[in-house]
């Protein structure tokens, strides 16, 4: 099995966060304590969808009803409005689902400008405080600046070796591999060098405990 | 067939003698009307921009003035979006012209508003930028531009430290008729058209007879950006190669660790 499934983190405790701000910010969320739109940006495989995916959970548990909006539906104002608006009085009249504090919806990889920003602009507004938007993004900068003033951005890197470094070794001890934690750092910063990639880390742990089982 | 060509001579030389006198003209122009009335319109902007400055005052009279700006366009049937930037309304409140031309003279404010320019100064910071057109671009690059221009500055002093080098040490040397070269043998360099094989084999076709300092630089500033990623290609290689060797160092270590003997089983 691959280590990058078999350990994902299941709930926010369990996550690395790459520093104590990203930290920060994201306790903000996931003890409830904003409700701004969220954009997660950052290089791929860096835990953005990991973090949309936990916050809800963090918050409501691992029962909790995500609304998922494809990015590509935001190049339309009809959709938009269809897939992201909900009345107050609707609001008012209904609770969210399984007695959730909040309702929550997440768009994944906005990789570019949307057509609908003027829609998704009303919505944001109309919607505010009622629902919790969480936007993931390669890249901010195409990002529509009226979304971006509207929301607290994000960003989310890499996980630094020396972060990392005791979740491998858990990882390997788990896996029946001994290794010194000066072996297992200089092997999580040459991948950290060329990849900058938490994905990557878990390449070469499935390649170290391949190796050690069957090799 | 001499007179004929004493003709065409002499027209030729009555169109030259007209054109040069088209240069004069337009000389003239552009020291005197074109530059009056670019420096009236530097001045109107100007005052575009203090009108802008003392309506920003509070927000309450930015409201109110943008209000009725938009009420005023809206009656000489000229749209405005919700989304357009104040700065631009008052724009297109005075010039009244297209969205474009608008969008250029917002721009060239917005710049001096960055840079602090005060009213009185705009129409020498503009005429300093090289023009509205040349201000905007000045001030209106892009991030990819940016960096790659950064990444041209870095690396021209070792284009020039190298092809310098090369001079001692080229990768051919070889003749040409003096013609080829008589207008360029003093530039700094020339031109050569080649054609290149996929193997990196290059047959030299013939050198080009001219030069421009725009070509010099253009050619400069594409080896700069070439150097630059070979050079991101050679660290990528670097730091690929550090992560395998740091795998198969762990592989075997791990291996070494494994409890092979009844023994090691035992105590492991």
């Amino acid at each position: 099995m691959n280590t990058n499934y078999k350990y994902r983190p299941k709930n926010i405790e369990e996550f690395i966060f790459a520093n104590d701000k990203l930290e920060c910010q994201i306790r903000k969320y996931s003890e409830n304590r904003s409700m701004l739109p969220l954009i997660l940006h950052g290089k791929f495989g860096t835990g953005k969808s990991l973090l949309a995916e936990l916050i809800p959970k963090a918050i409501d548990g691992n029962e909790v009803f995500v609304n998922y909006v494809n990015a590509e539906d935001l190049n339309s104002a009809n959709e938009v409005r269809t897939k992201f608006f909900r009345s107050s009085q609707f609001d008012h009249l209904f609770t969210p689902p399984n007695g959730q504090k909040n309702n929550y919806t997440v768009v994944e990889e906005v990789n570019f400008d949307p057509k609908a920003k003027g829609a998704l602009r009303v919505c944001l507004d109309k919607m505010a405080n009622r629902e919790l938007f969480i936007f993931t993004t390669n890249d901010v900068h195409k990002i529509d600046e009226g979304l971006l003033s509207r929301s607290e951005v994000v960003e989310v890197s890499p996980i630094p070796p020396d972060r990392f470094l005791s979740r491998a070794q858990f990882i390997f001890r788990n896996e029946g591999i001994d290794l010194s934690d000066s072996e297992v750092f200089n092997l999580l910063d040459a991948v950290y060098e060329a990849d900058g990639d938490n994905r990557s880390y878990y390449k070469v742990l499935d390649e170290v405990i391949e190796s050690y089982l069957f090799n | 067939m001499a007179n004929t060509s004493i003709k065409i001579n002499n027209s030729a030389t009555s169109i030259i003698e007209r054109a040069d006198s088209l240069v004069r003209e337009r000389e003239d122009f552009e020291g005197k009307e074109y530059a009056r009335s670019n420096a009236r319109l530097y001045s109107i902007l100007g005052e575009v921009l203090q009108m802008y400055l003392d309506a920003s005052i509070s927000k309450t009279l930015l409201k109110t003035t943008i209000e009725k700006m938009k009420a005023v366009l809206k009656e000489n049937n000229i749209r405005v979006q919700t989304n357009t930037v104040a700065l631009t309304l008052f724009v297109r409140y005075v010039f009244r012209t297209d969205r474009q031309r608008s969008m250029n003279y917002s721009r060239t404010l917005d710049a001096a508003i960055k840079n602090k320019i005060s009213p009185s100064s705009l129409p020498q910071f503009i005429e300093d930028c090289g023009g509205v057109e040349s201000c905007k671009k000045l001030f209106q690059k892009s991030a990819k531009t940016i960096t790659k221009e950064e990444v041209i500055q870095k690396y021209l002093p070792q284009v020039n430290e190298v092809l310098t080098e090369k001079i001692e040490n080229p990768l051919a040397t070889f003749k040409v008729g003096s013609e080829f070269v008589e207008e360029t043998y003093k530039s700094e360099f020339i031109f050569i058209i080649a054609k290149a094989e996929k193997n990196g084999n290059i047959k030299a076709l013939s050198a080009v007879p001219n030069m421009s300092e725009g070509m010099n630089k253009w050619a400069k500033q594409k080896l700069a950006l070439f150097l630059s990623s070979q050079q991101d290609k050679a660290n990528k290689n670097r730091k690929a190669t550090n992560k395998e060797k740091a795998l198969a160092k762990v592989k075997a270590v791990s291996k070494n660790k494994t409890p092979t003997t009844v023994g090691e089983l035992l105590t492991a």
